[in-house]
């Protein structure tokens, strides 16, 4: 037990050197960095949102709902020009990202109850997240205008009827179920506050997998490159204590650097959450979510974070292994493809593909490779399907000790030192 | 004893014996290719022999190679340490290790630090050391635990004059005071310097072993570069 120590210890102070930690902490600054730069351009973006406006009609209802838009803070810009081209040449050179061309004749329309048509030009600004930010809040104001118009034009037909009733004599109450659980809700919001929530999880999960594998490989290569591997393994230390002392290490050492990445990736989503689309910080929401139970309970996070864990140390033992076959750090790279190819695979498949929905045979592939559980285990917490994160947990350790075990033997035994030279033996001098 | 190695049909080592005696330096020399690390290798329990025995201190390789290791201690050819540690760090760790006693421990890292010869250096990143540096601080490493017996591969391959010079002069010094050593090299002139017996090696066989000056008066030769001429003919 103190030789594993002492050698877990080593392994650790080799592993944090620079090299390694420049790149993380590199990631972690880069997400608290997107964070600001994101939220300051939401802030900025709720705050001048342009909209132009070629008011052909200048009567009273039109003015009275442009002034709606502005009391909500949009920029309200009236178009140069005499006819709607002219007017969307402006605005384009401008910084709104819509034009509304009222038609003249809306209390006309409104007497003669024939709907008034506004002609909405939205100006596509490009496909970032400031421009898509801009296109939300363009759609709501717009939304806004039609309706306090749609409003005037009512008072104006039906004066002293409810205008509410006017536009909207049917109201729907949506509501989410969920297990069983019932609760008023959009789910439209529900899903997109979840999504928004977690999307970034399988990434951080896929990225400590990659890092992970590579860090033990990168080990095992560089020790058998400097002869340390010779050295240690004609030392009196049992090599199992050895292979253990290996995994333990960068398991640690890449648990450290998901915890870092967790960090950072917190501090970016709650500047994004914080200042973003009001939906998000709606606390009524956040009610309803946990009376549907989908936020997760402390121990739902340990049961992912214990299949995550289990995800790591599949890679790590398959990696070591990758390791042994690479004669030197160069081949690495190489070795590793495989690995970092299946965990691609299966990152990409949770999230793109349903397994469910999927044939039985992909599916069973698909389960088949142990990572999968780990990407899948998020989803499953959340709804409650804790056997099936149970069985992918367990399927995982037993896929971790079946290669522990094949690396144990080639560690024991003189592969470790021959596996590469089995395949191309070296020219004789 | 006959000790043999193949490596996918090709024979590095066909039937060596020899034995080294307790307190001697023992070298294998040859050409490069001639099997000299290999052998050493299986006698270090890196390599399992494909063919014949050997024993060290009467422990078979293959049966007890984990008692073994506990009396041998090994120094493989161009090795390297681990470049993050600090040298002090690295002889600690490899005590750690080898040793089970903690004040066995101390005593050989004490031992280490002092033939390591690198004073306050020992506390720098090894990555910061040159060539000589690093294999002087192996040597400490693979003395400092006073094996039964050392195996060095090409100890001095490699370094200038004045680092092999000091390698050369560290191990005859231990093996004054009774430490076993199996070397090899390829360099006939040094063997002749160190050793107390030496087995010339060509081809994964031994073609004569005994001390330098007899191999010299049995082939009436000047250094035991002629004497391997002769033999290899
Ligand atoms: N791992 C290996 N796989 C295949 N052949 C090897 C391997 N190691 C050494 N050889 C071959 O075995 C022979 C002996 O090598 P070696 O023991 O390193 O010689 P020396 O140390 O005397 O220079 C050489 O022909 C070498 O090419
Ligand atoms: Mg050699």
């Amino acid at each position: 037990m103190r030789k594993f120590l002492v050698l877990v210890r080593k392994e650790v102070r080799e592993l944090l050197s620079p090299q390694f930690l420049v790149p993380i902490i590199l990631v972690i600054l880069l997400f608290m960095v997107m964070g600001k730069v994101l939220a300051r351009q939401n802030m900025g973006s709720t705050a001048t949102e342009t909209i132009a406006v070629l008011d052909l009609d200048r009567g009273a209802v039109s003015a009275g709902g442009l002034e709606r838009l502005r009391e909500a803070q949009y920029q309200v810009e009236a178009a140069a020009g005499a006819d709607a081209a002219e007017a969307l040449r402006s605005a384009e050179r401008g910084r709104a990202t819509a034009l509304v061309v009222i038609p003249p004749g809306l209390e006309d329309s409104a007497k003669a109850q024939k709907p008034h048509e506004l002609q909405i030009y939205r100006i596509f600004r490009g496909l970032d997240v400031r421009s898509l930010v801009s296109a939300t809040m363009g759609q709501r104001a717009i939304r806004l205008l039609a309706d306090s118009i749609g409003t005037a034009a009512a008072r104006r037909r039906f004066p002293g009827a409810d205008p509410a009733f006017i536009k909207h004599p049917i109201t729907l109450r949506e509501h989410v179920v969920v297990n069983g659980k019932t609760e008023p809700a959009s789910i439209a919001e529900i899903s997109g506050f979840l999504q928004s929530q977690t999307k970034f999880v399988p990434v951080v999960i896929f990225m400590v997998i990659a890092l992970a594998s590579q860090m033990v490989a990168l080990t095992v290569a560089s020790e058998k490159e400097n002869k340390t591997l010779e050295i240690l393994l004609s030392s009196p230390v049992p090599r199992r204590t050895v292979v253990a002392a290996k995994i333990a290490g960068s398991g640690l050492v890449a648990m450290c650097f998901t915890g870092a990445y967790m960090i950072g990736l917190q501090v970016f989503l709650n500047s994004i959450v914080a200042q973003g689309p009001a939906q998000y910080s709606e606390t009524a929401l956040r009610g309803a979510l946990v009376r549907l139970g989908l936020i997760l309970s402390p121990g739902g996070h340990a049961l992912i974070g214990l299949s995550v864990l289990c995800g790591i140390l599949c890679a790590l033992a398959i990696a070591l292994i990758l390791g042994i076959l690479a004669d030197d750090v160069k081949a690495v790279q190489a070795a590793n493809a495989p690995l970092f190819v299946t965990v691609l695979f299966s990152y990409l498949m949770t999230v793109f593909v349903d397994p469910a929905g999927a044939s039985a045979g992909f599916r069973w592939m698909l389960y088949a490779i142990p990572f999968t559980h780990a990407f899948l285990a998020p989803q499953n917490a959340l709804m409650g399907r804790h056997a099936a994160v149970w069985l992918g947990i367990a399927y995982q350790a037993a896929v971790f000790a079946a290669f522990v075990a094949l690396a144990s033997r080639l560690f024991v035994g003189e592969t470790v030192f021959t596996a590469r030279l089995r395949r191309s033996a070296p020219p004789r001098d | 004893m006959g000790l043999g190695k193949v490596y996918g049909g090709l024979a590095a080592v066909d039937g060596v014996s020899f034995t080294v005696r307790r307190g001697e330096v023992f070298a294998l020399v040859g050409p490069n290719g001639a099997g000299k690390s290999t052998t050493l290798k299986m006698l270090a329990t890196i390599l399992t022999a494909t063919s014949g025995a050997a024993r060290v201190f009467g422990l078979d390789l293959r049966d007890d190679a984990e008692a073994v290791r506990r009396r041998i201690s090994y120094l493989p050819e161009e090795a390297g340490a681990y470049r993050n540690l600090a040298g002090d760090d690295y002889l600690r760790f490899m005590a750690d290790i080898s040793l089970d006693d903690a004040g066995a421990r101390e005593e050989a890292f004490a031992f280490g630090s002092r033939l390591s010869g690198l004073g306050e250096r020992l506390r720098e990143r090894i990555k910061t050391y040159s060539k000589g540096m690093t294999r002087k601080l192996l040597l400490a490493r693979t003395v400092m635990n006073r094996p039964g017996l050392a195996i060095l591969d090409e100890p001095t391959s490699g370094l200038d004059v004045l680092n092999a010079f000091e390698i050369r002069r560290a191990v005859r010094a231990l093996a004054a005071e009774g430490m076993t050593f199996l070397v090899s090299s390829h360099n006939m002139l040094e063997v002749e310097f160190i050793s107390d017996r030496v087995a010339i090696m060509n081809r994964g066989r031994i073609l004569a072993c005994d001390t330098p000056s007899a191999l010299k008066e049995a082939h009436r030769a000047r250094n035991l570069e002629d004497v391997f001429v002769e033999l290899a003919r």
